[in-house]
C-alpha cells in the first residue's frame, strides 16, 4: 500500500497527540520519580479572538518530582504542527510567539525526507537551536516510531498569570477539573 | 500493521490472566516486540500484575484506565484510546532500560469497574439503541486501534470470563485468539463450550480466525490424569490445536505475578526463575503464528 503523506494540518493533531501519550511523554518522566500530564489538543480551542499565531496546536503538561525531592513541578509543554510542505523560518516565530504562555515550545514537522545538509532542514535546525525551540521531525504520521526529536526546547519562564490564561482559555473544563484535582491532592 | 490477539475463555480461574501477561512480557523480552495490553477485565488481574495494586489506583488517579475509556464511550466526545495508555508498564528491568523499541506499554483495568459497569453499559446501550453492545463497542474502538497499528506490532486482549460484551468485543477485533485451560474434565467440555457457543454460533468469528490454539495452564506432570488428557489432546482426540508447551503449576509463576511496588523492578531471570523457559515457549509460539498471519513483521 503506497504511502499519501496528509497535506491537512488538521489530520496531524491527532497522530502527534498519540505520539505524545506514547512516546513524549516517557522523556518527561523521571528515572525514579513520578509523573502525571496531560495532553490535549488545543488547535480550536479558545475562539477566533484569540488571534492566528496565539495558539498552540496541542499541549502537554506535565506535574512530576525527582524521587528524593521535596517539591513537584509543574510544566507546560506547547506544540506547533506543520505538514511537509508547509514549514519555514516562519512556522519558528510562531513556535518562539507561545513562549509567553508556556515552559517549552516544540515545532513538530511532517518531513518524510529529513536531511540536514538540506538548506531548508539546516536553516529551521539553526532557528530552533538559536532560540530555544524544540524540533521534533516525523516521516510517519500512523508510527510514534518515526518521530524523532532534533532539537531539545529549553525553559523559558513565562509569567505564572501568562501560564494560567493559557490554561483557563485553551483547556476544557473536564481537563482543568483534573489538574486542579491533582495539584490539591499533590500540594 | 500490528496483530490482535485475544487471551479469552469464559470459563474463570483458568489461567488468563497469568498467561497474557507471559506473553506479553515474552514477546517484548524474547522478541523485541512492542506490545500493547488492553486488560478489559474489570478485575483487574493482569493490571495489578504489571503495574501492582498501587499503580492499579495510580493509573486511575491520572484518569487511565478502562473505566475512563468505556465512560467516554458512552457519551459523544472524541474518543483517544492513546490518553489512557500507561507505558512501560511491565515491571522487568529490561524493558524499563530499553532502547531499541521494545515495550509493554497497557490500558489498564480497575476493579472499581466491577460495581460502576452496569450503569456503563447502560448509558452505552441508550445510545446504540438497536446494535449489541458488543458490536457497537467494537466498531466505536477499531479506529483507535486501526491509529495505533504502526505503532504497535501486537495488540492483546486479556478477555473477562463470561460471555460478557467487553469479552465480545475483544474478540471480535482479534486475528489470534489464545485460550487458557486446565487439564480437567470439566474445564475442557467448558472449552467445547465456549468454541461452540460463544465462538461458532454466537459471534461466528471462529471461522475467520487467522489461529486458535489452546494454551495449558497450571500443569503437573505427575499428575495421570492430566497426562492422559494432554496426550488425547495431542492426538487430536478433542480437534483442538495445543500450544506445544504447556506451562507448569508453580511457585515461580506465583511470585511472577506479585508485583509488590509500582518503582520496584525484577530481571526477568529474577521475576520468572525456573518458569521462564515456559515463558520464552510460549512467546516463541506466539511470535510463529503471528509472522504467518503478517507475514513478517515490522515490513
Amino acid at each position: 500500500m503506497s504511502y499519501s503523506p496528509p497535506v491537512d494540518e488538521e489530520a496531524l493533531y491527532k497522530p502527534v497527540h498519540n505520539f505524545l501519550e506514547q512516546r513524549f511523554q516517557d522523556r518527561l518522566r523521571p528515572t525514579f520519580g513520578d509523573l502525571r500530564h496531560l495532553s490535549v489538543i488545543t488547535a480550536r480551542a479558545g475562539g477566533p479572538s484569540t488571534g492566528l499565531w496565539s495558539k498552540p496546536d496541542l499541549c502537554c503538561i506535565a506535574l512530576w518530582r525527582y524521587k528524593y525531592a521535596l517539591e513537584w513541578r509543574f510544566d507546560v509543554h506547547g506544540f506547533e504542527v506543520k505538514p511537509a510542505a508547509r514549514c519555514d523560518l516562519t512556522a519558528v516565530h510562531e513556535a518562539l510567539n507561545h513562549t509567553s504562555m508556556v515552559h517549552y515550545s516544540h515545532l513538530v514537522w511532517h518531513k518524510p525526507d529529513w536531511n540536514e545538509r538540506d538548506g531548508k532542514c539546516a536553516a529551521i535546525l539553526e532557528r530552533c537551536e538559536r532560540h530555544g525551540i524544540g524540533l521534533i521531525t516525523f516521516a510517519d504520521e500512523r508510527n510514534v516510531d518515526t518521530f524523532t526529536t532534533r532539537v531539545a526546547a529549553r525553559r523559558q519562564s513565562p509569567t505564572g498569570d501568562a501560564v494560567d490564561e493559557f490554561i483557563e482559555t485553551r483547556i476544557k473544563a473536564a481537563d482543568r477539573k483534573t489538574l486542579l484535582d491533582w495539584i490539591a491532592e499533590l500540594r | 500493521m500490528a496483530v490482535r490477539v485475544a487471551v479469552a475463555n469464559h470459563k474463570g480461574g483458568v489461567g488468563k490472566s497469568t498467561t497474557a501477561m507471559m506473553l506479553a512480557e515474552g514477546l517484548a523480552h524474547f522478541h523485541g516486540l512492542r506490545v500493547l495490553v488492553l486488560d478489559f477485565d474489570p478485575q483487574a488481574s493482569l493490571s495489578a500484575m504489571l503495574l501492582s495494586s498501587a499503580g492499579v489506583g495510580d493509573a486511575s488517579r491520572r484518569g487511565r484506565s478502562l473505566w475512563d475509556l468505556l465512560k467516554v464511550m458512552g457519551t459523544t466526545q472524541p474518543l483517544h484510546l492513546s490518553r489512557y495508555i500507561t507505558t512501560r508498564a511491565s515491571d522487568l528491568i529490561e524493558l524499563r532500560d530499553a532502547i531499541d523499541g521494545r515495550r509493554v506499554d497497557l490500558v489498564a483495568s480497575y476493579s472499581e469497574l466491577l460495581s460502576d459497569y452496569p450503569g456503563l453499559e447502560t448509558s452505552f446501550r441508550r445510545r446504540h439503541p438497536r446494535t449489541r453492545t458488543d458490536v457497537a463497542l467494537a466498531s466505536e474502538i477499531e479506529p483507535e486501534l486501526a491509529a495505533l497499528d504502526l505503532s504497535y506490532d501486537v495488540i492483546l486482549f486479556d478477555c473477562p470470563a463470561g460471555a460478557v460484551p467487553l469479552s465480545q468485543a475483544a474478540i471480535r477485533l482479534s486475528q489470534v485468539l489464545i485460550a487458557p485451560t486446565v487439564l480437567d474434565d470439566i474445564s475442557l467440555r467448558a472449552l467445547r463450550d465456549f468454541i461452540a457457543i460463544m465462538l461458532k454460533d454466537d459471534l461466528e468469528v471462529y471461522g475467520r480466525l487467522a489461529d486458535f490454539r489452546v494454551a495449558i495452564t497450571m500443569h503437573v506432570r505427575s499428575n495421570p490424569e492430566q497426562r492422559q488428557l494432554l496426550d488425547q489432546i495431542r492426538a487430536g482426540t478433542y480437534k483442538l490445536k495445543a500450544m506445544r508447551r504447556p506451562v507448569g503449576h508453580s511457585v515461580s509463576v506465583h511470585r511472577a505475578v506479585s508485583r509488590s511496588r509500582s518503582d520496584a523492578f525484577r530481571s526477568a531471570r529474577e521475576k520468572y526463575a525456573d518458569a521462564l523457559t515456559d515463558v520464552e515457549a510460549l512467546a516463541d509460539e506466539l511470535f510463529e503464528i503471528i509472522t504467518q498471519v503478517t507475514g513478517g513483521l515490522r515490513q
